[in-house]
This record gives C-alpha cells, sequence and structure tokens, in this order.
C-alpha cells in the first residue's frame, strides 16, 4: 500500500478557476485509475493560488494482472485471413480457439496481460493531466509547446510506501522538471519542504504559511472578521460568491478591518458596496442600527512584520481615491438629476447603443413604453405612470456611476428617482424591471414593476427574434434563457392571466413568433420539471402546443396534479378512455367527419339520450368554469358522467349496421372528446 | 529609497539594465500605451530572442481631467519591460524590480490577480495579472499569445509599470501632482505639477471640445491609406535591388491612425457602431504591418 502526493506548482491560477480546477483533477485521476484497475481507498484534490494538488491514499502497488480475448476471423474465412491474424500476433494457429457469439462463430486468442505498476499509471494519467487538463482558457510561455493556465513551474509527484519509503515519480517531461521538494509561501516563506509522508506534507506547508484546504482558508476568514466584529454593532454583509474570490487569492489568509472616511459615508450604500467589491475585494461591513456601511474588511495574504499597518494604510489608501471618484461621478450625476431631473437623460440613450442590428437604447425605451402601454391595459394598471416608468427604466444607462459600474444599473436610476421624489412606485420600477436576475431571486410584484419587467423582458425577446439572434447550445450572449424564465416567473407568481402569444404574434412574422413561443414553451417545460412537475402532466396541457398565456397553463397543469390524487380523477379517465378508444379504432379504419353535433331524431335508446343530454349540461358548466378558470371544479364537473358512460357503453352497441345511425353515435363519444379534451389531453397521463 | 518620481525612472532603468536589456528611449510618436512601441509590437513577433525597457509617455485623451483629478491625467508614464522568450524566473526579476524602488515584501502584501490582456486595435492579446501592492494595481503583466493576429512562439512576457502609481505608492502621496519629481533638496525642486499641470488643462480642453473633427477624420483616412500604401510596395528597392520591406515606417502610419481614432472618441463624435468599424480599421493595419514583419528579415 502507498500514498501519493502529485503537485502541480504553477504561478498564480484564476481565482474563479480554482475550484473547477480541483474538481477535473479528482475526475480526470478517479477515472484514469479506474480504467487501469488500480485500487485505492481514497482521492482528493485541493488548490489554492499556486498549486494544484491531489492526494491518493491506499494506493496499491500494481494493477491486477487480466486475461484478454482477442477476436479474429470467422470461422470458414479463407485460410489466408486466419493466417494474417496469427502472423499479426506472431502465434501458432493451434493456440487458437472457437467461440460462440450473436453474429456467429469465430476464432480467439487468449492471452495474458500483466498488470502494471502503481508508478507507471500514475506517470501515465500524470501526463494526460497536463497535456489534456480542461482548463477554460490556457496559454503558452517561453519557448515551449505545453499549454497550462499560467506558466507551470514544476511536478512534485511522490509515492509513499507504507510510510517509510519515498519515490519521486519522474514524468520526464522537457519543459518541466519533476522535483523532490515543494515550495512553502511565495511571498514569505518560500523555501524548499520535503515531506516525509502525507500528513507531513499538510504540516509542513502549514508551518511554511500555506493552508492548502479551500473551507479551511475560508472558515478562517470568517472566524476571523466575526472576532474583529465580536464587540460591535456591525456586522459583514454576506457575499458568498466574493469570499469564494478571496479565499482563491490568499494562500495565508490574514483579516483587517478598516474604516471608512466620514466624508462618504453619504454615498449610497450600493455604491460604496460595489466600489469595494469590484476593484478592491473588500467585504462590506454594515452597521446594524444605522444601516449604513462604515467599515470594510481586507484579506491580505501574508501577516506583516509591522503587524499589517503598511498594508491597511496602503488598502485605504486605495479605497479612498476609489471612492474619491465614485462621489465625483455621483456628485455630478446629481447635479444633472437636480437642474433638469432624472426624464433629461432619455434622450441621450439615443447615444448607447443596444444591438448594432436592433438600434439604441432610445429605440428600446421606445418599444418598452409601447408594450407598456398594451400591458398595463390588459393588467388594469394606471397606463400614464407606466409611460413615466418606461420612459425612465434606462435612464441611468447615461449616468456617470452606471458607466463606472455597470452592475449598478437600476439600482442607480432608483436611487437617483428617489433623490428627486419621483412617485416610489415608479422609481422601484426602475431596479425591480431587471429581476429576477439570479435563480433565487425574488420577483416583482408592486403593479408598475411589473408591467415594465414584463415589456423589457419581452421586447428583448421580440428584438433578437426578429433578426434571428437566438441562443443556442452554451452559447446566449444576451441572456435570452435569463429573461425567457424571467418572463415566466413574473406571470407566474403573479398569477397573470395575460396572453403574451397575442403580444408577439403581433410583433413577430409567424414562423418567428412560433418560434419564438415553442422557445418560452421549452423554458417553461424545464422550470416546471425542477418543481417536480411530471413530465406526462406538462404533455397533457402542452402536446397540442397552445402556450399563448403561460399563467392558465400552468394554473391548468397544477389542477391536474392535485385533481390526480382523487378518487373523482379515476371516474374522470373512465369515462374518457372508453369513448377514445373506440374513436381511436373507428377513425383509423374509415374517414368519418365527426366534428358536428349528433342529431337527437337518430338516437333510438333511452341511455343515449341521458348521455347527450348530461354532456350538454356539462358542457355549459365545464366552458363557464373555464372562463372563470376554476379548472378544479371543471374537471371535477368532467368526473361526473361516468355512470351514464357505464350505462351507455353496456346498453348501446355502436357499431350497427345502419350506417348513419353508427356515425351518429360516434359523433356522441366525439362530443365527449371535445368536452374533454377543451379542458387537457387526458391520454398523455400516466393512469 | 527613491527620492522623487525620475529617481525610480533611474532606478528601473538601472535594474533592467544590469539584467541585461537594450535600455531604449520612448517611441517618438503618440501612443496609448507602452505596448505600442515597436520594441514589443513588433519585436514580440517572430523567432528572435529580445529583452527591452524603456519609458513610454501614454496619451489617453478620454481620461483627461483638466489637472484636478488626483489619480487621472490624459498624459501619464509607463515603464514597459519585454523579455522574450519569457524567463523561467520572470515574476522573481520583476519582484527585485520592485525591491531596488524601495518596496519592502516584509510588510507589503503583494498579489497577481487575474486580468487577461486584449488590445482590439492591434489583435493583440495574452494571459496574465494586474499585481496589486496593498490593493493598489502598481504593474500590468502578460504573456503575449497573439499579436496583430499572429501567434506569438516563443511568447514574450511584458511588465508595464504604471509610474506615477508606483511613484505614488512608494513615496506616500495622495495627489499626483503633489510628486516630487527631482530630488526634493534640488537648488529647484519641483512637483509633477509644476511639470505636467498646466499641459493637463490645455489638452483636456482641446481634446474634448476644441480638437477639429474634420481634420481628424480626414487624418484618419489618410494615415489609413498611407499605410496601406507602403505595405503594397514592391519588396525589391528599384534602387538598389534590396529586399526592403518598409514594416517600421507602415507601423507608424498605424500608431498615428490608433492615436487619432482615440482624439476622436474623446470628442465624442464616433457613434457605438462606428466605433466597432474604426477599431477593425485599425486592427487590420496592424494585422498587415505584423504580416509584413514575420516576412522581414527580423521576423
Amino acid at each position: 500500500m502507498s500514498d501519493l502526493i502529485l503537485e502541480f506548482y504553477s504561478e498564480e491560477i484564476p481565482s474563479r478557476m480554482q475550484k473547477k480546477a480541483s474538481i477535473d483533477l479528482k475526475d480526470i485521476f478517479k477515472n484514469g485509475l479506474d480504467l487501469a484497475g488500480l485500487d485505492y481507498s481514497k482521492i482528493c484534490t485541493f488548490v489554492t493560488p499556486r498549486r494544484l494538488t491531489l492526494i491518493v491514499k491506499g494506493l496499491s502497488n500494481s494493477s491486477n494482472s487480466y486475461y484478454e480475448e482477442k477476436r479474429g476471423p470467422r470461422v470458414g474465412s479463407p485460410e489466408k485471413a486466419i493466417e494474417g491474424f496469427t502472423r499479426s500476433l506472431n502465434i501458432d494457429k493451434s493456440s487458437l480457439f472457437i467461440k460462440k457469439e450473436k453474429k456467429g462463430e469465430f476464432y480467439f486468442y487468449k492471452f495474458h496481460q500483466k498488470g502494471n505498476s502503481a508508478k507507471e499509471i500514475i506517470a501515465k494519467i500524470s501526463l494526460d493531466v497536463i497535456t489534456n487538463f480542461p482548463w477554460k482558457k490556457s496559454m503558452r510561455w517561453g519557448e515551449g509547446n505545453l499549454r497550462w493556465v499560467r506558466p507551470l513551474k514544476f511536478i512534485y509527484c511522490a509515492l509513499f510506501e507504507n510510510n517509510t519509503s519515498r519515490e519521486i515519480i519522474d514524468l520526464k517531461l522537457k519543459e518541466i522538471s519533476s522535483v523532490n521538494f515543494t515550495l512553502g509561501h511565495y511571498m514569505i516563506c518560500s523555501k524548499k519542504i520535503f515531506p516525509k509522508n502525507v500528513s507531513d506534507y499538510l504540516k509542513k506547508l502549514n508551518e511554511n504559511k500555506v493552508i492548502l484546504d479551500r473551507d479551511e482558508r475560508k472558515k478562517i476568514i470568517v472566524n476571523s472578521y466575526t472576532a474583529l466584529l465580536k464587540d460591535g454593532n456591525s456586522c459583514v454583509i454576506d457575499d458568498e460568491d466574493l469570499v469564494e474570490e478571496i479565499i482563491g487569492l490568499v494562500e495565508w489568509p490574514v483579516v483587517f478591518l478598516g474604516y471608512i472616511d466620514e466624508e462618504f459615508l453619504s454615498l449610497p450604500k450600493e455604491i460604496l458596496q460595489v466600489t469595494m467589491k469590484e476593484h478592491q475585494k473588500f467585504l462590506s461591513v454594515i452597521n446594524k442600527e444605522t444601516e449604513i456601511i462604515d467599515k470594510f474588511i481586507v484579506v491580505a495574504n501574508m501577516l506583516a512584520e509591522d503587524g499589517g499597518e503598511s498594508i491597511m494604510n496602503g488598502n485605504s489608501r486605495v479605497l479612498r481615491s476609489r471612492l474619491k471618484d465614485a462621489k465625483f461621478f455621483f456628485e455630478n450625476d446629481i447635479k444633472v438629476i437636480e437642474k433638469k431631473g432624472l426624464s433629461s437623460l432619455t434622450k441621450n440613450l439615443n447615444k448607447v447603443t443596444f444591438h448594432n442590428r436592433i438600434g439604441s437604447q432610445l429605440d428600446r425605451v421606445n418599444n418598452i413604453e409601447k408594450l407598456s402601454q398594451n400591458i398595463s391595459k390588459l393588467m388594469g394598471v394606471d397606463n400614464s405612470k407606466c409611460k413615466i416608468a418606461a420612459r425612465l427604466c434606462k435612464t441611468d444607462l447615461v449616468t456617470h456611476v452606471v458607466s463606472e459600474f455597470p452592475e449598478l444599473q437600476g439600482v442607480v436610476g432608483k436611487i437617483y428617482a428617489d433623490y428627486e421624489g419621483i412617485d416610489q412606485k415608479i422609481s422601484n420600477s426602475i431596479a425591480e424591471h431587471y429581476l429576477p436576475i439570479k435563480l433565487n431571486d425574488k420577483v416583482p410584484t408592486q403593479e408598475i414593476s411589473i408591467v415594465i419587467a414584463l415589456s423589457d423582458k419581452i421586447n428583448s425577446l421580440i428584438s433578437f427574434w426578429k433578426i434571428k439572434e437566438k441562443p443556442t447550445g452554451s452559447k446566449d450572449p444576451f441572456a435570452l434563457r435569463r429573461s425567457a424564465i424571467g418572463l415566466i416567473r413574473v406571470l407566474l407568481e403573479n398569477k397573470l392571466d395575460i396572453n403574451i402569444g397575442e403580444l408577439i404574434f403581433k410583433a413577430l412574422e409567424i414562423s418567428d413568433a412560433n418560434d419564438l413561443i415553442k422557445f418560452l414553451e421549452e423554458r417553461f417545460r424545464i422550470y416546471l420539471l425542477e418543481k417536480d412537475f411530471d413530465h406526462d402532466l406538462l404533455e397533457s396541457c402542452l402536446k397540442f402546443g397552445n402556450f399563448n398565456n403561460p399563467y392558465l397553463v400552468y394554473l391548468k397543469i397544477e389542477s391536474i396534479k392535485e385533481f390526480k390524487k382523487s378518487n373523482d380523477f379515476k371516474k374522470l379517465m373512465n369515462s374518457y378512455k372508453r369513448p377514445i378508444n373506440i374513436l381511436n379504432s373507428e377513425e383509423k379504419k374509415n374517414d368519418f367527419v365527426l366534428s358536428d353535433e349528433p342529431s337527437k331524431e337518430l338516437f333510438d335508446n333511452k341511455y343515449e339520450k341521458v348521455l347527450f343530454e348530461k354532456l350538454i349540461e356539462v358542457e355549459n358548466e365545464v366552458s363557464e368554469l373555464i372562463k372563470k378558470k376554476n379548472f378544479t371544479l371543471a374537471l371535477t364537473y368532467l368526473s361526473t358522467f361516468d355512470d351514464e358512460i357505464e350505462n351507455f357503453f353496456e346498453n348501446v352497441v355502436i357499431n350497427v349496421d345502419k350506417a348513419n345511425m353508427k356515425i351518429n353515435r360516434l359523433k356522441l363519444c366525439n362530443k365527449i372528446r371535445k368536452l374533454m379534451h377543451s379542458v387537457a389531453y387526458f391520454g398523455q397521463l400516466n393512469f | 529609497m527613491p527620492d522623487s518620481f525620475q529617481d525610480i525612472i533611474h532606478k528601473l532603468n538601472d535594474y533592467w539594465s544590469s539584467i541585461g536589456c537594450v535600455i531604449l528611449q520612448p517611441y517618438d510618436l503618440e501612443v496609448g500605451a507602452g505596448t505600442f512601441h515597436p520594441a514589443t509590437t513588433l519585436r514580440a513577433l517572430g523567432k528572435k530572442h529580445w529583452q527591452a525597457a524603456y519609458v513610454q509617455p501614454s496619451r489617453r485623451p478620454t481620461d483627461g481631467r483638466y489637472g484636478e483629478n488626483p489619480n487621472r491625467l490624459q498624459h501619464f508614464y509607463q515603464f514597459q519591460v519585454i523579455l522574450k522568450p519569457s524567463p523561467y524566473e520572470i515574476q522573481e526579476l520583476y519582484l527585485d524590480s520592485l525591491r531596488t524602488i524601495g518596496i519592502n515584501f516584509k510588510n507589503h502584501d503583494i498579489r497577481f490577480v487575474e486580468d487577461d490582456w486584449e488590445s482590439p486595435t492591434l489583435g493583440a492579446w495574452g494571459l496574465g495579472w494586474e499585481v496589486w501592492c496593498d490593493g493598489m494595481e502598481v504593474s500590468q503583466f502578460t504573456y503575449f499569445q497573439q499579436v496583430g493576429g499572429i501567434d506569438c512562439n516563443p511568447v514574450a512576457g511584458e511588465l508595464t509599470y504604471g509610474l506615477e502609481r508606483i511613484a505614488m505608492f512608494v513615496l506616500g502621496i495622495d495627489n499626483v501632482m503633489d510628486l516630487p519629481f527631482n530630488n526634493p533638496k534640488s537648488l529647484y525642486p519641483k512637483k509633477y505639477g509644476d511639470v505636467f499641470q498646466k499641459a493637463e488643462r490645455e489638452y483636456s480642453r482641446w481634446n474634448f471640445d476644441v480638437a477639429n473633427e474634420e481634420l481628424l477624420l480626414q487624418h484618419f483616412n489618410d494615415y489609413e491609406e498611407e499605410c496601406n500604401r507602403i505595405l503594397s510596395q514592391p519588396e525589391i528597392d528599384p534602387q538598389n535591388g534590396n529586399i526592403i520591406i518598409m514594416v517600421q515606417p507602415a507601423y507608424d502610419y498605424c500608431i498615428k491612425a490608433s492615436h487619432v481614432f482615440n482624439l476622436l472618441d474623446s470628442r465624442g463624435v464616433i457613434s457605438p457602431t462606428e466605433r466597432q468599424n474604426f477599431i477593425s480599421r485599425v486592427r487590420n493595419l496592424a494585422k498587415s504591418c505584423a504580416k509584413a514583419y514575420i516576412k522581414s528579415e527580423e521576423g
């Protein structure tokens, strides 16, 4: 048994790529070891800015030997073919045997394949890692032709047998040496380390200021800032992405607390937070009482001799100059707002391109405005307010602050609108109409925000469909999938009965419109499947298109999902199946026209009359209920004529000689089918 | 410890000279960054080894703030080092250069933060980092992968120091205009502002409001045409029968076109769609020059 340490030591790996790299390394090695048949007990990987490490414990010393069979020509093949086969293997014909397979009898040769040593297998997999590692972006350096994410300095590949002996595996690469040591922290303890075994490797790294484990670095950071803040009224604003990024920038995290200068405390907190995050990777600290961001957390990569004084001086100075810039931008914007108002910026949007084949942001706003007028009418929302909101919703794109921090779009517009004293609901819509952006974002719930959110999303989809710029595969440069899922969520979560199909057909040519609706339907399906709605349920309501009104479709699906659990569902399905089966088999044989109503005069049996009358009654009820969107009750009504159906099929023969009577009865069945399908295609349901 | 802006430049020159670099002087044309110097752009191409360092005044008309912003200038200095092929110990060489200008790593936090470099106008890109010292970006560190659309092989390592920023950090100054330019104990000590503030004001006004758009547009067209005309000349010089591919004269016009484009941009007369168009026109010039360079003896 032995343990393996494999370290790829390189110049700084970009933080955002580290986590994936450690997962990929693990997967590649797992597959490689499994494929080679080399047993092990545990495998794990680690990553820091400068190293990517794999540790395997309990490795066998070699893979098991095994037998391999090689298939030759078919029995009865020309002698030449058989001779060729034996010659290629350098064996005699007598060592072949015959085995029967599906396709016939073949000659086979069986031979013993020796196992490979762990060393050979590891070297082979390691070389594969170096040549084929799936970095998202990689580079060449110096005069070599190898590719890695940044220059690879050396490889430390050591096999420790029973904790007693150590063997360095030489990968024999021209460009990179295999060494018998690794290094400590690059800046402060960059001396050679010669580990004696796996735990000694971790220990020595730690002594030399390297914490190998991401989670441990994270824990240190969180614990340190919690300790620094324990006496005050402040807390760190949660920012998982930022913390993840920071742990990819340090091997030895040391946490400092800094204070923001008084003169910047009046800046809106979103601006403070983004300035500190984007440029400096500082975490924001907020005072829980005043809700002001007045402090920040810096994570350095070392403990300095002066206790961090220089580091904090430097960082504070940089922040000061950044905030001065931000304040300058903010105050310049405010001057414009005070003088001319936010609405004065709308016309400047003609200078900003939305997309060069679609037009400027002003064109975009004009389209959003038009749509908002339609949608507000459908929703019964004050359309003059929506008009104002639409014309303001993109104005912040031409402010200084958003030019500097594009990720603050919407938020800054709202801050300025509030400053100007614009109607709160309108100002909220400037920020909220972008929502939802991330998977877990809330959707807007205020009416004006909803109208603008829908208008913006529908407009983006329509505009890009018009120029045939649709997402393909993994490519979605204009985030149209996000717009689509956002649109659907806003409709569903606000229970909005809006026929978006109509808006789309009005704006696009038929084929593009159909294609866009299909795209929306696809997103809708994915969304509901994730929410544990079954495939058959979706099919029953979507099989034959009709995705113009997402909320209604959803409502129906949800009602059926509930209804499926009830006893009435069985009754409904019994009433559905028999007439449908008959129709299916008869329609296969003949070309009937069954669409018109059965005629009463042709009924000669009381059961068909009773069924007919019951159907008319149910039909009226159901069509009323559909109008009222009460699908649950409609479903219940569909389960109320199972007795009549039962009696009908027990007492009435459909396949009678008189053709007109037979057709009339089939028309009665068709009436049932039409009624049923007016709610859903129950045939699609698992039952 | 260095005592002034110019002292830092001297120390960097001395250091890189001791490493073996050719110490060049700034290129005598207006450029947006040290990368534009033919000692980087052109020499990064081809097989020949090359190590050089130089100061390059850089012009970014849109960054002008009338000399009133503590950090932004429309004219500033970059210190540029190009090492081809990129040496194994390039990071150590770089860190040593910081030591020589007085940065002590026992108390300062150095970080290499991912920052991939791309110059759409040069058709060039590379991978690397921005280097942070206590949270301040002090240099740009790039491994060139392509220039003028052509793969770099061997790969050159490029180091670009923002001289004003580094000087402010090393000398502990908050406003660029307050940087001591020469030795503060000189008979006539001068600050950065004494040397440049007036020019910053003048250029800011000219860049933003006065530069003659029509003239600049005409220049752009002329420079583009001249660059192409130079490159379309027969390779054999009829005067003497020798092969002379006039890469650098042509590249001069590519640089000029690029600078005129920057001026037009700061005048705010280029719409976003036109912008793309201008950028791709300059890139085409850069690509033609790169191709010609590869054909010439140096390449």
